[in-house]
């Protein structure tokens, strides 16, 4: 049984112009010690799904199952419980941060929600993962403003793992962060991963990073999954054209001053194109991509594209 | 070789406490695209906001010199620098939103540059907005010109700051990170687009970025800044296959790359400890507390940049030791 196994979800919010499908039928599932890399643009759906899955974001359709358990008809009490086991790191550590709570205060909110340990007990959970992250204890009577990006994204990461949680969200980390910040930030995510056992759904727009840190990756465009492979093989044999398109559009020294590979926008999430989502901006479409959404069919085992033109890997 | 469109020469901007660039020295030829490439911190858009000469009031230039097509930028009143900037130096920022006037509509903001700089007004100007916009590939140019900027996306709003930056033909355009708020697919567009435009209006490029990539792709010539100096400058190819400069070497093993088989289940990034404030108010090499192969002496003094081939210099002595150049303390 998958850790994480989330079926046909939707979550659609009510806007003027019609309804904004965020999220728009997704399944995928994250197997325990994996980390499941999610890439896609601005506006794809991403966060959102991010969101749903924390149930910080009610879905409009479909099944969140945590350990066989679905929380998303669980009532309140029962899903705190859930709560503890899934946890999420945020991307800007200035805003996720409240600026009046010293940082103790802010490690020991979790526990003391949850009733975990008495006082003493908790000062000392609170101490052991401030070590953990690679912080010195003395940060836990200062404020967030006295700690550079890095380290308050260290702080974010120790509140996410205070309460020993199996499943944590991680919606870009580390995009906030200087380069030779974000190497550090990585590596930490890493040995927390050995250390706790975790597994990640690893939420970046940023092919680079998900190529280094994903097991399996998930491709995402409007509200839809539209590739999925494990790591070595998604960059080594896209097969969607939108996979296509986001690796040829990372910029390498090889293509000096090359065109752009996709021309226009994404879409807008209210009024989504008709057949295949991406025909709009995609340079092979064809009267069948206009009229018919492709399949989300598997083309080598672990392999599944959303594409009609999408060739079978042969061996 | 002919005389540089920019030359700036030993430039120092200097706070009450703190000294964000100091004694740094450039050039840029006509048509050229020079990036420079920095962290935060690294005094990278300070050095933009002091050529445009819009520092901050607190800001003074103790000493340094910037002449722009045979001008001293310094010698000039606030009149004739009123009438360069925007017409002969424009510059483009980050954030497009922040950087547009919500409550105006995008035409009204391209033909105010227009009406200010070369008197065009009425409908001329409006043609004339019509076809900025259609060089900075808007679609459906005659409708979007009425349009708010918050009708737009982040990709197009940006392409409408290009629009206003170019409308008079300027001979530099400083591009303060164009592209870190966009998505990739949107940021290969964008930057395609200022090449096109660098090339169609002979226009010379500074593009200030942290994104060592983009500068791989677009960049002729490469300024690396740590702490307000030059560390490194290079040929983009050069920087890339051998860079000297240990925090140049740094930055690049710290990158997770699509082109390489590098997996966290295999192997550590290779980070670069600490961060940029870490020097501040030390002497000495101002990297030296995150350098991998810093000595007693790097504590002492700071090392001057040193030509080491053509196109080619380096801010640090033990840059060119075997070991070091080999980068067996980078993991490279």
């Amino acid at each position: 049984m998958a850790l994480l196994s989330v079926s046909d979800l939707s979550t659609h919010f009510h806007a003027q112009g019609g309804a904004l499908r965020a999220v728009d039928g997704v399944s995928l599932e994250v197997e325990r010690g994996e980390t499941v890399g999610l890439v896609g643009e601005s506006g794809c759906g991403k966060s959102t799904l991010g969101k749903t899955i924390m149930r910080l974001v009610d879905p409009t359709g479909g099944k969140i199952e945590f350990n066989g358990i679905d929380i998303t008809v669980l009532d309140a009490r029962r899903l705190k419980a859930a709560r503890r086991n899934i946890q999420m790191i945020f991307q800007d550590p200035f805003a996720s941060l409240n600026p009046r709570h010293t940082i103790g205060d802010i490690l020991t909110a979790p526990l003391k929600v949850h009733g975990i340990g008495n006082k003493a007990e908790r000062r000392k959970i609170v101490e052991d993962i401030i070590e953990r992250v690679g912080l010195p204890r003395d940060s836990l009577g200062r404020y967030p403003h006295e700690f550079s990006g890095g380290q308050r994204q260290r702080i974010g990461i120790a509140r996410a793992l205070i309460l020993n949680p199996e499943l944590v969200v991680c919606d870009e980390p580390v995009s906030a962060l200087d380069l030779s910040i974000q190497a550090q930030i990585l590596n930490l995510l890493v040995d927390m991963k050995r250390q706790l056992g975790l597994s990640y759904l690893f939420i970046s727009h940023d092919l680079s990073v998900v190529r280094y840190f994903a097991d399996r990756v998930l491709v995402m465009y409007l509200g839809r999954i539209v590739e999925s492979a494990d790591n070595a093989t998604l960059w080594t044999s896209p097969k969607h054209p939108y996979t296509l398109a986001l690796m040829d559009a990372v910029p390498d020294p090889a293509r000096r001053r090359q065109a752009a590979p996709i021309h226009g926008d994404l879409p807008s999430p209210q009024n989504i194109p008709s057949g295949c989502r991406f025909h709009t901006r995609c340079p092979l479409a064809t009267d069948l991509c206009r009229s018919q959404e492709p399949a989300f069919r598997a083309v080598a085992p672990g392999h599944h594209v959303a594409c009609h033109y999408a060739e079978p890997t042969l061996n | 070789m002919a005389a540089p469109l920019l030359k700036v020469d030993n430039l120092t901007v200097r706070f009450p406490t703190t000294e964000p660039v100091s004694r740094l020295s450039f050039e840029v030829g006509e048509g050229e695209t020079l990036a420079i490439v920095g962290e935060s911190g690294s005094g990278k858009s300070l050095t933009a906001l002091a050529l445009m000469q819009l520092l901050p009031r607190s800001a003074k230039i103790p000493n340094g010199r910037i002449e722009f097509a045979g001008r001293d930028l310094f010698g000039l009143d606030q009149k004739a620098m009123r009438n360069l900037r925007g017409r002969e130096i424009a510059m483009i920022f980050q954030e497009p939103m922040t950087s547009l006037n919500p409550v105006l509509t995008i035409g009204r903001q391209i033909t105010e540059v227009l009406t200010l700089h070369e008197g065009i007004r009425g409908k001329a100007a409006r043609s004339r907005a019509i076809e900025l916009l259609n060089l900075v590939r808007i679609p459906d140019p005659q409708r979007r010109i009425d349009d708010y900027p918050h009708q737009l996306s982040g990709g197009m709003r940006q392409r409408v700051m290009i629009a206003i930056a170019v409308a008079c033909r300027p001979r530099l355009l400083i591009a303060d990170e164009p592209t870190t708020a966009l998505d990739v697919t949107i940021q290969a567009q964008v930057l395609d687009l200022l090449d096109t435009l660098r090339r169609e209006l002979s226009m010379a490029v500074v593009l200030i970025t942290h994104d060592l990539g983009v500068v791989a792709q677009w960049a002729d010539k490469v300024v690396v800044m740590y702490a307000g100096r030059k560390v490194e400058q290079a040929l983009p190819g050069a920087l890339f296959r051998t860079p000297l400069h240990p925090y140049t070497r740094g930055l690049l093993a710290a990158s997770p790359r699509l082109k390489t088989n590098l997996h966290y289940r295999d192997a550590r990034l290779t980070e670069i400890p600490g961060s940029i404030v870490s020097a501040a108010g030390e002497k000495g090499c101002p990297f030296r507390p995150r350098c991998a192969v810093a000595r007693d002496s790097c504590a002492h003094f700071v090392p001057d940049l040193v030509e080491v081939s053509e196109d080619r210099l380096v801010a640090c002595p033990y840059s060119f030791i075997p070991e070091v150049a080999h980068g067996a303390a980078f993991g490279l």
